[in-house]
């Protein structure tokens, strides 16, 4: 929490708060959806809410790859989505995205600062994060075994690492899609929907 | 090292040995022997002395018997020496090897030596660091004992003070025992009291019991009294019940013998009524034939009316023929009158006409030239037409006279703000000038300094800028002066075409205001539709929108801006690897296995060499596999087949079809180089003409029922002209015209 308590937020505090959701966001939908056991995941405490966080090694190291990648490219505004996406593993189809829209303030640089508090963005935080527990009542079972990835849409003419490679939008054939609430940093504003096979 | 030291003299004693045999031969051996033998390992000190004996010796050498002896004694001695001196090379041996023993016992003891100082140095820091924890042993030993002690004062206290609660205790106890004695001498006392009470109570209880049995007979007599009072109760509801039913049976029937009178009322009123009926019947009737009666009156006098109404028409119309006879009459008259002056003026010789036949010559005359006069007045008509038409233009370009006309006003005016403000700029400009001149002047008279030069200088420029603006403002005069003319112009134009239109205005207004009228209509329809329009483009707009925002929310994105990445290594990817190669593992595994059960089978379950047997099979497929595979084509290539002969007959159905769409004919093929074909408008299916194609490609006509009905035909195009279509088409032809005759004779019938 690097603004944490302070009336004011520069681009690295509102990137390092809008990594520090998507760390929770992806682990609790990962919880949530059932993609990995539950005893491997873990609780702890964040924004006044009981976290899971997964304990898989391979697992943390993939995440923690991507947020590290998805940070530097919040700070120069180049993410335009971050997308959750289940797949069945025998049939390769996507069953569910979750996707998290990033608005950036492009006039903000490095040194701006706004004003903004605290409590209202961790409010905002809290409203998605209950939202995509509450989302298992609405999805439909996940049934066969499913995996995941996460996609990450950024400028067209930005060079990827490695490790990294293009893809396809991985979009759902007649799905129905759910818009959930949203958090503004008054820098970055997320929108979280989520979208599912209709059967 | 004693030993060494032996050696050393044991060599030096040889050599003084070898020295006195040379010199002497009268040697006494045995005694040196003897001595040598004795003193081999003594002290050196006793070897000298021995030494200095057989120097000593002539006592025996004397005589000469002996020296044979001695000779002998001196070879045995010699081979003494000899192998006294193998035993010393061997005893030198074993000294450098017993050297190189203690050398080697040496280096060990030094080794060990080291090691030792090393574990006395450990030993030493191990003595040393129990000392150090000895001391904190002793320390904490000490610090304990303080504490103990400290403890043990505190326990002593506590002790103490523990002794005297207890003593407290116990005198609260010895008191609280006193009181427990005194409460149970309290309570003794208290108990014979209640054993007292008691024994009273229960003789009362006695007592009560007695009175409970009279009150209770007393209770079977009330209870008794009241259960034939709860019967009489009951009966006196029973009875209230029925009273109060009476009672409603009463009022209802109070209010039905109310109802009866009203009724008999009523009935009496309708029989009064009744009464009137008989008459009223016959009244009807005689109404009914009344009516009848005025029924046909009423027709009759609409009969009589139309008559009426025609021979009003008729009246009316033989009025006016009697007018017009009249009218005929007095023109007759007046004709027959001027017949008879004419005919009287006819006797002076005149040129008028005297008959009607003159007349009429005259009339025809007088037609021509009316029509030679309507001619012209059509021309007249296409005249105004057209001046109409060039006042319609002239309105129009009047119009835009009028628009330009205002529009040069407006610039006319501008033109005149301008100058205004160009003069008013001038003005000040001027007034400006003057004061730097007025300024000027006065720097010159205050000042006669190089401040003039500057000062022209200044001046010459203001002066110049201000020539600039007078040029500026002549040539806005002169453009102000132009437009104005051109004012004057339009103003003239406008003026002559508002005097054409005038002319015209009063024939023109109506049209206009109808054309506009119908301009207005037309506008606002259109409006209506852009409305409609509009609505429909933004409930499109809105539709689209929300398609855009699901298309979003699904996840679509612009190619062209943005790109997706993930990394190659993701959890599905790895998740699906992991499968494939798993599936991969498992299949080989079903195949091993598939064919271990076969070749289990195969063998009737006594193999040996099961595995490697496997294997074989697994790198050599069987040839039934290689037949499967065969069969499979062949398959295929059948299915192929089959496909091909299924599009062959579409396409060759489709080709017959449209031939026979085309040419009338369906061509059969009954047997190879046989075609049949029957026409389309064959009378019967029965009427075929049969063709073969014989092995030089030419075609002949075989005979069948119908052709023999078609021997004139066959005649005329096959044997004279030899073509086959062309008969054809006459059969074609024939059939069709026959067909038609029938179809129109059969119409026609209809």
């Amino acid at each position: 929490m690097a603004t944490s308590c302070k009336n004011s937020i520069t681009l690295r505090g509102s990137t390092e708060i809008v990594t520090e959701f998507f760390h929770y966001g992806l682990h609790s939908i990962l919880y949530q959806r059932g993609l990995y056991p539950p005893e491997t995941f873990a609780h702890t405490q964040q924004w006044g809410l009981t976290m899971l966080v997964s304990c898989d090694k391979d697992l943390q190291t993939f995440l923690g790859n991507i947020l590290c990648q998805v940070k530097t490219w919040l700070t120069d505004m180049t993410v335009e989505k971050l997308v959750l996406v289940v797949k069945e593993v025998g049939t390769n189809n996507v069953v569910e995205r979750w996707q998290f829209d990033v608005e950036c303030d492009r006039t903000v640089t490095k040194d701006t600062k706004r004003e903004v508090k605290d409590k209202d963005i961790q409010d905002g935080i809290r409203a998605v994060i209950r939202q995509i527990t509450a989302s298992v009542t609405f999805l439909p079972l996940l049934e066969t075994p499913c995996c995941f990835d996460i996609l990450v849409y950024t400028d067209k003419d930005l060079e990827v690492p490695e490790e990294w490679g293009e893809t396809g939008p991985h979009l759902i054939y007649n799905s129905e899609e759910v818009k959930l609430k949203s958090f503004c940093t008054s820098v970055h504003k997320v929108n979280t929907a989520v979208a599912f096979k209709k059967h | 090292m004693d030993s060494f030291e032996d050696n050393t003299e044991l060599v030096k004693m040889k050599r003084k040995f070898a020295a006195s045999h040379d010199e002497d031969d009268t040697f006494n051996f045995s005694k040196t022997r003897h001595n040598l033998l004795r003193d081999f390992d003594e002290t050196p000190a006793k070897v000298r002395k021995a030494s200095e004996m057989t120097t000593k010796g002539p006592l025996f050498g004397s005589k000469p018997k002996d020296f044979a002896v001695a000779r002998k004694e001196a070879s045995l001695m010699e081979a003494e020496i000899i192998t006294l001196k193998t035993s010393i090379t061997q005893l030198q041996d074993r000294l450098s090897s017993s050297e190189t023993v203690s050398r080697q016992s040496q280096i060990d003891h030094e080794k060990e030596i080291a090691k030792f100082r090393a574990e006395k140095e450990r030993d030493a820091n191990k003595v040393s660091e129990l000392h150090s924890k000895l001391q904190y042993v002793m320390e904490k030993e000490r610090n304990a004992r303080e504490t103990l002690n400290s403890l043990e004062k505190d326990l002593s206290s506590q002790k103490w003070e523990m002794d005297k609660k207890i003593s407290a205790a116990q005198k609260e106890k010895r008191s609280a025992e006193d009181k427990a004695q005194a409460q149970k001498q309290k309570w003794h006392e208290a108990e014979s009291n209640l054993h007292d009470q008691i024994i009273q109570q229960k003789k009362e209880i006695i007592k009560l019991q007695s009175m409970y049995g009279e009150a209770q007979a007393q209770l079977s007599l009330r209870e008794r009294r009241d259960t034939s009072n709860t019967v009489h109760l009951s009966e006196v509801d029973d009875l209230k019940k029925q009273l109060k039913a009476a009672q409603e049976k009463v009022k209802a029937l109070e209010s039905q013998l109310a109802e009866h009178a009203d009724n008999l009322v009523v009935t009496k009123a309708l029989k009064e009524d009744l009464d009137l009926v008989p008459k009223m019947k016959s009244d009807l009737e005689k109404l009914r034939l009344d009516n009848e009666q005025l029924r046909y009156n009423e027709q009759n006098c609409l009969l009589l009316e139309e008559e009426v109404r025609s021979l009003k028409k008729k009246l009316e119309l033989a009025e006016t023929e009697n007018k017009r006879i009249v009218e005929l009459e007095v023109t007759n008259e007046e004709l027959q009158g001027r017949l008879t002056r004419w005919e009287v003026s006819d006797s002076s010789g005149s040129r008028r006409p005297q008959s009607p036949s003159s007349l009429s010559r005259r009339v025809t005359e007088l037609e021509t030239s009316q029509a030679s006069l309507t001619l012209k007045e059509g021309e007249l008509q296409t005249l105004a037409n057209s001046t109409k038409l060039r006042l319609e233009q002239a309105q129009n370009a009047n119009q835009k006279l009028s628009a330009e006309l205002a529009k040069e006003r407006n610039l006319v005016t501008q033109h005149s703000d301008l100058i205004k403000r160009l003069k008013r700029k001038v003005l000040l400009l001027s007034k400006e000038r003057d004061s730097y001149k007025s300024l000027l002047d006065s720097y010159e008279n205050e000042v006669t300094c190089n401040f003039d030069v500057q000062k022209q200088a200044h001046t010459q420029r203001q002066e110049d800028v201000l020539q600039n603006y007078r040029t500026e403002a002549a040539q806005l005069e002169a453009e102000i002066s132009r437009l104005t003319e051109r004012l004057a112009e339009t103003q003239q134009r406008l003026d002559a075409a508002q005097q054409e239109l005038h002319t015209f205005k009063s024939s023109d207004k109506h049209s206009s205001s109808v054309r506009h009228e119908q301009d207005i209509r037309k506008a606002r329809e259109q409006v209506a539709e852009l409305e409609i329009k509009l609505a429909k483009v933004e409930s499109e707009r809105d539709i689209l929108e929300a398609r855009i925002e699901q298309r979003h929310l699904q996840g679509d994105y612009d190619p062209s801006k943005t790109k997706i990445v993930h990394i190659s290594m993701n959890p599905c990817a790895v998740a699906q690897k992991t499968r494939q190669e798993e599936w991969e593992s498992l299949h080989q595994e079903v195949e091993m296995l598939r064919k271990r059960n076969k070749i289990l089978e195969e063998q009737g379950g006594e193999v040996e060499d099961l595995t490697i047997q496997v294997k074989e099979k697994l790198q050599h497929p069987s040839p039934s596999k290689e037949l499967e595979e065969m069969k499979a084509q062949v398959k295929r290539e059948e299915m192929r087949n089959q496909r091909l002969m299924e599009v062959f007959k579409k396409t060759s159905q489709e080709f017959r079809e449209i031939c026979y769409q085309l040419t009338g004919y369906k061509i059969d093929i009954p047997c190879s180089n046989q075609y049949r074909l029957t026409s389309m408008y064959a009378e019967s299916p029965r009427d075929h003409l049969l063709f073969q194609q014989n092995a030089q490609g030419e075609i002949q006509m075989l005979e069948t029922d119908f052709s023999t009905t078609l021997q004139e035909a066959m005649e005329l195009y096959l044997k004279r002209q030899q073509s086959i279509p062309v008969f054809l088409s006459s059969i074609t032809m024939d059939l069709f015209s026959r067909q038609t005759i029938l179809t129109e004779s059969f119409s026609d019938n209809r």
